[in-house]
């Protein structure tokens, strides 16, 4: 598979997230998240609707201004950056309802993802991603015309084109058939052992237990949790949460 | 009495139930559940018209249901509770209750039925001018209840009536459906809260992306240890 | 001075009743269905079309050819929804582009101005008064006819708004405007709903068209420079909102009349747009900010 270069060792965490704060109106939509990505490893945030998993990836690729809190990447602060720039120091994203161009065909959506990190001779490296993901066919396919299981896997090789090291995936395989999802694993399974940071927002929790190194927990705007897969499950806070039956501490009557 | 039966519906090209099915007898207070992104608010709004399937059937006490519009559906006797912002906001409780009588022709011929939804609900009596959207949470979802009774349903859709409401309102709304399903009103409720819809339904079907997981008896479900591995993902499938 | 402050607001007075009626249904079409009627203005046209043919052509007296007016441009509004968008709604969806309704009234208009063209010809037709004499007041003459339309303007008005207040339909109206899935889920049917808030809309507009019809002439383009100031009202006064286009209409007629005193008549256009940009500048959303029919 066509995984990329191997990421260079570095000594901070890729993604360190400190006690972001933001608030809508009255809603404390998020208060107070801590957590890490370390480089090679892939972290799942998962929690109930309404728990600030989007708005924290918000905040992070700075969609949405923190009230407080930082976000660093490789030790350096990023919460005033324009999205551009955060794009540019390597940070890629996907997005919930997927964004490509879908009146360019498969090749020239690829052509704009280099295009717009000033790359040269991607074309080999297309070519190579269009192979893996089985897309070789659909190469000159309108993005309309493609199936949602393959507009996410177009929106991922954009990403991996420009070989991003620290990857953040909001809800990858929603609408998407089981056979993409198991090759949407492989892809993420292959990027970590390349060294790359992997955060994903994911509801299916399958391929969240089975896939991520840690998994982070949230619940009305907090973290409740944050280990191995195998700590999460056991954990009552989490059950709580997932199941019903959690009151919000800090949130005022509605 | 309510009878879905391989329903497969989405958004355009993105097919999020695949071939659903489910029944609600009457007097049934039957729950759905499923982990996020399982399409259960998605099957609501197939049955109650607001999305057309794409294949399947839905039928109410025999007649058929799939591809009305959902000011059709309704009166075949089935009200609808959305999951938040179902009430008129800018209107007074009054008249969302005025509203609810629209289906049965004029002013006069609801006055009657809203009396005794008034009768029903006291509280909205003393509110009665007051704007829905300044009612607490609590308060706009028994008054999105309250609505669908001015004209009598025999079903009750609910798309979860706890999202965003603090526990003791949800007690309170429970309470209330609860009241409503002895009076002899069928409920089918989607809800994110597992342990309050175990409490109070007969039956819960469950949902996982999009299909049909398990179904069983709430006593029984209540046991067992299939919804938290559902849940958790330590299901094999 | 006085006294000609005082002629010039009566005459905003009676323009503000015309745009009054002309900018409220704009704003119940915008209210409603979300959508941007380009063609309102040729309704208004129709409106002086059809008191032409039934006063000059037909004989008929001026009541009667006015509530006939009214009458025909509330049917030929009433056939716009099921004919021309729900068509398109039903085939695109929610992929439908969001300019595309505004493009397809905007075709609309195009049509029926170039229809009354055909039909009748592009002189500039004259429409007797309804009433005929005025009212002598010290310091100024006022016609009947104006103050006809400012008591029709303000019954009609007065009528809609206790309509969309306490009439079942009224209130269904409303319902649509706030909240289209609610309203269908108390059993009201969207589509009739749509059709009805056209037709009203547009009975509005041609009932404009007909009482000011002796003022301005009969021609195809009249709605055109109307039209446009009423994208400015409706602005001015927040997109959606009846209570705001209603003041918004009467501020922006009085500017008008007044302004007549300071500056050029030439200018007279650019008053509308000047004042909403003003207004916009320190109020975003408008003088009663969105959507509260």
């Amino acid at each position: 598979m066509v995984a990329g270069d191997p990421v260079a060792p570095r000594p901070s965490p890729r993604l360190a997230v400190r006690s972001l704060t933001k608030r809508f109106g009255g809603l404390l939509a998020v208060n107070g998240c801590s957590f890490e990505v370390e480089a090679g490893t892939v972290v799942g945030l998962i929690g109930p609707n309404g728990s600030g998993k989007s708005t924290v990836f918000n905040l992070i690729t700075n969609l949405l201004h923190a009230d407080s809190g930082s976000v660093l990447h490789d030790g350096a602060p990023i919460g005033g950056l324009k999205l551009h720039d955060v794009a540019r120091r390597g940070i890629g994203r996907t997005f919930q309802e997927v964004k490509i161009f879908r009146e360019l065909t498969v090749w020239e959506n690829l052509g704009l993802a280099a295009l717009g990190r000033g790359l040269t001779g991607w074309q080999d490296r297309a070519h190579g991603l269009l192979a893996d993901f089985k897309f070789s066919h659909l190469e000159h396919e309108v993005g309309e015309n493609l199936s949602i299981g393959q507009q996410r896997l177009l929106e991922l090789s954009m990403q991996l084109l420009v070989q991003p090291e620290l990857l953040l995936l909001d809800e990858p395989l929603a609408g998407v058939h089981p056979v993409v999802r198991d090759t949407i694993a492989g892809i993420i399974r292959d990027q970590r052992r390349a060294g790359r940071a992997i955060l994903l927002i994911e509801h299916d929790m399958r391929f969240v237990m089975d896939l991520c190194d840690r998994v982070v927990v949230m619940d009305h705007g907090e973290k409740i949790a944050d280990g191995p897969p195998a700590q999460i499950r056991a954990d009552e806070k989490v059950i709580e949460a997932l199941l019903g039956a959690s009151r919000p501490a800090s949130q005022g009557e509605h | 009495m309510l009878a879905v039966e391989g329903v497969s519906a989405g958004y355009g090209r993105l097919e999020i139930l695949h071939k659903v099915s489910l029944d609600v007898g009457p007097g049934e207070i039957v729950g759905i559940i499923g982990p996020n992104g399982a399409g259960k608010s998605t099957l609501l709004k197939t049955i109650f018209g607001y999305l057309p399937p794409f294949e399947g059937s839905i039928r109410f006490a025999g007649d058929a249901l799939a591809g009305l519009s959902p000011d059709r559906v309704m009166r075949q006797g089935i009200g609808y509770v959305a999951q938040a912002g179902g009430v008129f906001a800018d209107m007074s409780v009054h008249e969302n209750l005025v509203l609810g009588g629209y289906s049965l022709g004029s002013r006069r011929a609801a006055a009657a039925a809203i009396e005794r939804v008034y009768a029903q609900f006291p509280l909205f009596r003393s509110r009665a001018h007051q704007r829905a959207g300044s009612l607490s949470g609590g308060e706009q979802r028994a008054l999105a209840v309250a609505r669908t009774l001015v004209v009598e349903p025999r079903l009750i859709i609910l798309d979860e009536p706890s999202a965003a409401l603090a526990p003791r309102f949800i007690d309170e709304i429970y309470a209330t459906l609860a009241a409503l399903n002895r009076s002899g009103i069928a409920l089918l409720i989607v809800e994110q809260n597992v342990r309050r819809i175990l409490d109070a339904a007969h039956r819960v079907v469950v949902l996982d992306m999009g299909r049909n997981a398990f179904a069983g008896a709430s006593a029984e479900l209540r046991q067992s240890d299939r919804i938290r591995r559902l849940y958790l993902g330590e299901d094999a499938g | 001075m006085v006294e000609e402050i005082l002629e010039f607001l009566i005459l905003g007075l009676v323009l503000g009743g015309i745009y009054a009626l002309f900018a409220v249904g704009l704003t119940l079409i915008f209210g409603v269905l979300d959508i941007v009627n380009v063609a309102h203005g040729e309704f208004f046209a129709i409106g002086g079309y059809a008191l032409y043919v039934a006063m000059v052509l037909l004989g008929l007296p001026p009541a009667v050819g006015l509530v006939l007016a009214t009458t025909v441009v509330f049917a030929l509004g009433t056939v716009v929804y099921p004919l021309l968008i729900a068509p398109l709604q039903k085939r695109l969806g929610r992929r439908a582009p969001g300019p595309l309704f505004l493009v397809l009234t905007l075709g609309l208009s195009a049509l029926i101005q170039n229809s009354l063209l055909a039909a009748a010809g592009g002189e500039y037709l004259k429409v007797p008064p309804a009433v005929k004499g005025g009212l002598d007041l010290s310091f100024t003459y006022v016609s009947n006819q104006r103050i006809l339309i400012v008591v029709v303007a303000s019954l009609s008005l007065a009528a809609l708004f206790l309509f969309l207040r306490f009439h079942r339909q009224g209130m269904a109206i409303r319902a649509v405007a706030q909240n289209p899935a609610a309203a269908q889920s108390v059993g009201i049917p969207l589509s009739r709903i749509f059709t009805l808030t056209i037709g009203l809309a547009c009975a509005l507009a041609g009932l404009a068209g007909g009482l000011i019809a002796p003022l301005f002439s009969v021609y195809p383009a009249v709605g055109f420079t109307l039209t446009i100031k009423a994208f400015a009202i409706t602005i001015l006064g927040g997109m959606g909102n009846l209570l705001g286009a209603l003041v918004a209409s009467l501020i922006i007629a009085t500017v008008e009349a007044l302004s007549v005193l300071v500056i050029p008549s030439e200018w007279q256009n650019a008053i509308a747009f000047g004042t909403m940009i003003l207004v916009l500048l320190v109020r975003p959303n408008g003088l009663f900010g969105k959507k509260q029919p």
